[in-house]
Order: structure tokens, then sequence, then C-alpha cells
């Protein structure tokens, strides 16, 4: 089956709702509604053997948020990424993480990146953004990384390690292992 | 963190330091099994998708080849999959041959020092110092053909930067062939162990219908018998013109995991021969294009599994976005499926099957024991594990190891 | 020029024990470290060993840009060591931050991180991406030779 073939078995079978195009025949770039996105997901994996979800990709879009399901079909070229556009200042989708666990972390690294909620997820926690920037939408078109890092080396400076005041090791010798 | 309250460093312990960075992997035990199982990966988050969307698509190969020390000819090649499909071109006949060498010198390489490591983790240590020597040589062609041991800034979009010399590829030819003896005694030994056997059958099972829900890749899918492979599947570089296998094997344990990777090596070897023997004459670079708007994705086999790309372009000569997931950030998360209800003591060996990429993702296992409330650090979970194999290899009356002739 | 009591600086000469400390790089020069362990370069027969905690180091070997959440515990493992105590950064990262530079995860190279807590620590550099084996044990040597 290829991209083609694909786009027009789920415009078929959701009407109305899908827009794709076949960049090659092992490319398919097809837009649904947020609302779409469980179905179009469930009856993809129903129908297709070897579906499972490669990755996705989060991104800010001049129209809102993007989040572009990257499906691949092992066996086959072909890859068939599901895009929706999601409305700021709070974007927000199914989690298909409630469907599989593939979805599971890279959900979570959505969110960090652009704060994305995925409604249905067992564990959103953040996953990939350390405390000290944990705030920050690094995918961003506002963030300015240059910026950010010297807000953070200097609010680090201003803080005290945990390591200060602690004693530092002995000067006469080194432990036995 | 420890029982007073300081985060420390985890080491594995004398013999190698590979293991050294900061929790990743939270396990918690009752009695000798897995109940619950957590991950961290902030330790190594360095936001490389935003560096390299501050870069020119001719500079980003080369930062792509530092995400991973082992992966470097995967992702930069990857890169250049994923532009040259947004561009809808074909770099030429001699360009193909090229990354189809330098990949798999890299998949020898990233395989042989995994083998090195897995033995390491069960105490098999004449494996891990045999299969790191051997790994040396493959290094060593890869510094003839490129000029470094580990990173060549060879690819770019359109082909690859600089031609291979071909007055080393005799030499080149000659390190194969003394290799490709050494990984079949080596393949043979494993195979042929009844204490391997024992210890790793059954251990760390994925399912197919795991593997798939997952959206687990490489040799730790195809050892669950999920037929997939980029290299066939989505071809690429010269391969659907070689002679060459998909290893699969079934069961999904650890032991045919190990199998999958040791049968790679071989086959690695089959394509390299022919790659070097057909390499053809030509152009290697179509020249740096102007990158349109549009959008395109490339996809790799990595030795971990599928790696995949996603580029966007503005028409500017910076990418709008690029994602990129290495097959580990997939393969790890798998650990939950292999790893729940599994013994305290095949912890490490499940982990390492999945081949994490040690920078695409974080792994070091710190314990939480709801029985004894003490924690154990990775240096203890691994004596566990070798104190398991010499426990089975006593109980059989054999030696835990493998007798492998050196020189 | 590292001031030690003459005994220990002695004792570092002949059989050096060297914490390596991975942050957030991407593991190739910690891959060379290794390598310098293998038959070929085999440093232990050199008494370089290995050892598991900087409590029993006498030198630190530091790859990578130390990202953020590995500021911390970088520094502590530093105050660990007990004196005399030097460091090797191996790679362009760990001298530079290498190609993570500009990166807004990382918090800066080893030096720098270290410094805050130790303004008096030493550091050798060999830079390289990753540096061969060859040039890790040499830095380490030039260290040694330094004492």
């Amino acid at each position: 089956m290829d991209a083609g073939e694909l786009g027009g078995r789920l415009e078929a079978a959701f009407p109305g709702r899908v827009r794709w195009t076949a960049r090659s025949p092992k490319r398919l770039y097809a837009t649904v509604p947020a609302d779409a996105l469980l179905e179009v997901f469930d009856w993809c994996r129903a129908g297709i053997a070897g579906f499972r979800l490669g990755t996705s990709t989060v991104i800010d879009l001049p129209d809102g948020v993007g989040v572009f399901h990257h499906f691949a079909i092992n066996g086959s070229p072909l890859v068939a990424t599901v895009k929706v556009v999601l409305p700021r200042p709070d974007p927000r989708v199914a989690s298909l993480a409630q469907r599989v666990p593939a979805a599971d972390w890279i959900e979570r690294e959505m969110h960090d990146l652009l704060g994305v909620t995925f409604e249905g997820h067992p564990d959103p926690r953040r996953l990939i953004k350390a405390e000290a920037y944990f705030d920050v939408r690094p995918q961003s078109r506002d963030f300015d990384p240059a910026a950010f890092r010297a807000d953070v080396d200097e609010e680090l400076r201003n803080r005290a390690s945990p390591a200060e005041g602690r004693p530092d090791a002995s000067p006469t010798g080194k432990a036995e292992p | 963190m420890s029982a007073t309250g300081t985060r420390r460093i985890v080491n594995i312990g004398p013999f190698h330091p590979l293991l050294e960075e900061p929790v990743g992997f939270a396990l918690t035990v009752e009695g000798e099994r897995v109940v619950h199982v957590d991950a961290r990966m902030d330790y190594i988050h360095k936001g490389i998708e935003r560096l390299a969307q501050q870069r020119t698509y001719d500079m980003i190969p080369i930062l792509l080849e530092r995400i991973c020390g082992i992966c470097s000819v995967t992702h930069s090649v990857c890169f250049c999959h994923a532009v040259e499909d947004l561009l809808g071109i074909e770099i030429p006949p001699r360009a193909k041959y090229i990354r189809t060498i330098i990949g798999e010198l890299e998949r020898l390489h990233s395989h042989l020092l995994w083998v090195g490591l897995a033995g390491h983790f069960i105490g098999y240590n004449t494996v891990f110092m045999w299969s790191w020597r051997y790994r040396e040589p493959v290094c060593d062609v890869f510094e003839m053909l490129t000029g470094h041991r580990q990173n060549s800034a060879l690819p770019m979009v359109g082909g690859v930067r600089r031609d291979i010399p071909e007055r080393y590829l005799p030499d080149a030819r000659k390190a194969l062939d003394t290799l490709d003896g050494k990984v079949r005694m080596l393949t043979d030994a494993v195979m042929d162990d009844p204490v391997l056997a024992a210890r790793l059958a059954g251990v760390g099972v994925l399912t197919p219908q795991q593997v798939v829900d997952y959206g687990v890749v490489g040799p730790t899918a195809r050892a669950s018998g999920v037929d997939t492979d980029v290299r066939r599947d989505d071809p690429y570089a010269a391969y659907d013109e070689l002679d060459w296998n998909v290893i699969t094997r079934t069961g999904g344990d650890v032991f045919q995991k190990a199998v999958v990777r040791l049968l790679e090596l071989t086959e690695s070897i089959r394509i390299l021969r022919q790659a070097l023997d057909r390499l053809p004459a030509g152009e290697i670079n179509l020249g740096l294009q102007h990158v349109p708007r549009g959008e395109g994705i490339g996809r790799y086999e990595a030795p971990r599994g599928e790696d995949i790309h996603y580029v966007r372009s503005n028409g500017t000569n910076m990418p709008e976005r690029l994602k990129v997931r290495a097959p580990s950030f997939t393969n790890i998360a798998s650990f939950k499926a292999s790893c729940l209800g599994a013994q305290i003591a095949d912890v490490t060996i499940t982990l390492a099957a999945c081949d994490p990429c040690y920078s695409c993702t974080e792994r070091t296992a710190v314990v939480r024991n709801l029985d004894t409330g003490r924690e154990e650090s990775l240096a203890e979970l691994v004596e566990r594990s070798r104190a398991e194999t010499r426990r089975l290899a006593t109980e059989m009356g054999r030696r835990p190891d493998l007798d492998l002739p050196g020189e | 020029m590292l001031t030690a009591p003459s005994i220990f600086a002695r004792a570092l000469r002949r059989s050096p024990w060297v914490f390596h400390v991975g942050t957030s790089g991407c593991n190739n020069c910690d891959i060379e470290i290794a390598d310098c362990l293998t038959p070929r370069f085999d440093v232990e027969r050199f008494g370089i060993r290995l050892v598991g905690s900087p409590r029993h180091a006498d030198l630190m070997l530091i790859s990578g840009p130390v990202s953020r959440a590995c500021r911390e515990v970088l520094q502590q493992a530093w105050l660990d060591m007990p004196r005399p105590r030097a460091a090797v950064c191996v790679g362009v990262c760990a001298c530079s931050m290498g190609a993570y530079r500009d990166a807004y995860s990382v918090a800066g190279p080893p030096d720098t991180v270290i410094r805050e807590v130790d303004p008096a620590a030493k550091f050798v550099y060999v830079p390289g991406c990753p540096p061969k084996p060859e040039a890790i044990i040499a830095g380490i040597v030039r260290l040694l030779g330094e004492l």
C-alpha cells in the first residue's frame, strides 16, 4: 500500500475530515481535526498490519501548535504523518499513550518542549527538562537560547550550590577502597 | 539519591567507565523481583534539535555526528535522508556505496562494543576484552578510509564530502577477512555455551505484540521475530543492490537478542566486502542545493534500530524544525515490559539487551528495595548479575566465561 | 605546579587512581577512555587504575559539556576527591563545550563549573572529538609529570 492509496482510504473512512498529500509514494501527510485523532489512530491500528508509532514532532507554527505523529509500518517503506494543529494558549489533544505505550515518552517530551497537554496520558510528568529550566519552552519561536543562557547563568552564579558549605575532602590522603 | 540524601555519580566499578552517567533508571524491588520501573532523562538533554535549527544544512550533519558517540554515521546520514526526501533527489552511486561502507563499519564496531558490554554485565570478562580488542581494527579501518576513528564528517546533503582513498582498500579487506574469522568463532562459542543459554534464556522477553505496541525497532525487535529493517523496508544507499539478509530470531529473550547482533556482524562483513569490491567510479556529491519550503522524513537502520528524522524547511538555509528520534528512545521504554517481574539479577543484562545508546537515552539503575529499604548501585546490580552467572556455571560444572583463543 | 607532600607526589607518579565522570556528553570520549583499558593500550600496566568513587581517586577524568542537571553532581564529586587532586578534561566538550556551546541545557565546561567551588583546581586539557586513546594517555602522563 502506498501513500496515495492510504490517503484515499483515510479520506473515504473520514469524509470531510482529512486533508492529505502524498509527497512521494512512501510519504503521506494527512491533517485531521484534533477531535478526530484518536478515531483515526484506532482505525489505522485496526486495519493495517505492522502499524506502529515511529515518533512525533511538536512544532510552533504561525497558526497554532502542530503535533505531527509519524507512523511506520513494519515491512513497508511508507511513513504516514498525521497532523493536528492546536490553538494557543492552551494546546491540548487526546493522548495516544492511552492506546499504545509507544506514545508515552514522546508525548511527555512534546509537553516539555511546547506545553501541549495530552488528555488521558497515564503519566504526564516532565521527561527531558531539568529543574533549572522547566518553565521554558525550548521549541517556542520566542525562545532565545542565548538570552536564556545568560539569565540562567546569572541565577546559578547567585544561588549557593549544595556543594558549598559542605566540608571539603580530607587533605591528608586518599581513603582505601 | 543515596540514603544520606546526596546525589552521587554511580560508577560501574574499576573495570570500565562506560556506565557512569548519573541516574537513569530507578527500579523498585520487592523480594527478588522488579515491581516498578521509572526513568529519568534530563541529565543528558542537550537541546540538539534547537541547536540544529540555528545551523545551516551544511553544518548540521557535523553537529549530528555528536548526538551519540557510537551512532555518528547514523544521525548524519539520516538527516541527509530527510533533506534528500524533501528535495526528492537521489545521490550519486559512488556516494551511496561510501555511505554503505561507513555505515556498516559503524554497525560492526557498535555491535562489538555491545557484545563486550553484555559480557561484562554477566561476568564473561574474556568476551569483553576480546570483543573490544577486535573492535580496534574496525576503528583503524574507519580511520584509514575517513581520517578519523569515530567522526568522519563525510555525510552531507547530496552525497559525501570527501572520497575514500582507494589505496587503503586492500588493508581494509584484509582487516575484514581477519575479523570475519574471529566473529564466526565468537558466534559459535556463544551459541554453543550451555551456561549462556541457561543464563539468558527466557530473560527480558518481549513478545511480538509488545514490540509493536512499544514501537521497538532493530535487533531488539528482530529477536522477537518481528521482521523490520529499514535497509530493506525503506532502502537507502546501496543496500538494494547488494546481497544480504535481515536477521530475525524468535523467542525475544536476551539470548536471542545477542544472537541477532552476532549474526548481523557476519552480515555486515558480507555487505562490506561487496561494497568495497563494487565501489563504482563517479562523482560523490550533487552539490549542496537550495532547500525550498517543504518537509521530509529520513530513516536509517542504526545498529540499534530505526532512526527517524523529520525536517521542515521555510526556504532559508536553516531548517525551521528538525526532529530526531534515535532508536534507543523507543527501545529503552520497552524496558518496562521486559523488566517488570524480572529477577533483580537480570536487570542489567535486560537493559543492556535493548542496546541503549547512552547519550540517545540514559540508563543507570538505582534500586529501591521495599523489603530492606536499601538502595543498590549499578555496580552492585552488576555484581548480582555476575553472581547469578557463577551460580549457574557451578551448578553445571562449567567455567563462567568463554574460551576464546587470543593471539 | 601542584604542591603536595613529596611522598604523595611520588605515590601518584607511580600509580594514579582515576575516577571517570561523564557529564552528558555523546559518550565518544567515554568510549575512547574505556578503550585505554583494552589490550592495545592497556593503561593498567602503567599503574593507572579506574576506581569506583572519587574518594579513592587522585585524578578525575572528565568528559562532556556539563549539563545543568549534572552541574552540582560534578561539583560534589570534585569535593569528594581528597587532595592532592587534579583533572584531565577529555575532549573538546570538556575543554570548551564543543558543539554544545550555545545549547540551552548546558551549564558550562567542567573547569568553570568546578572552579565555582574550588578556584584553585588544576586542569589538563586534551582536545579532540574524540581524542584518540594515545592522546588521552598523554594527557594523564603530562599531568603526572607536573606533580
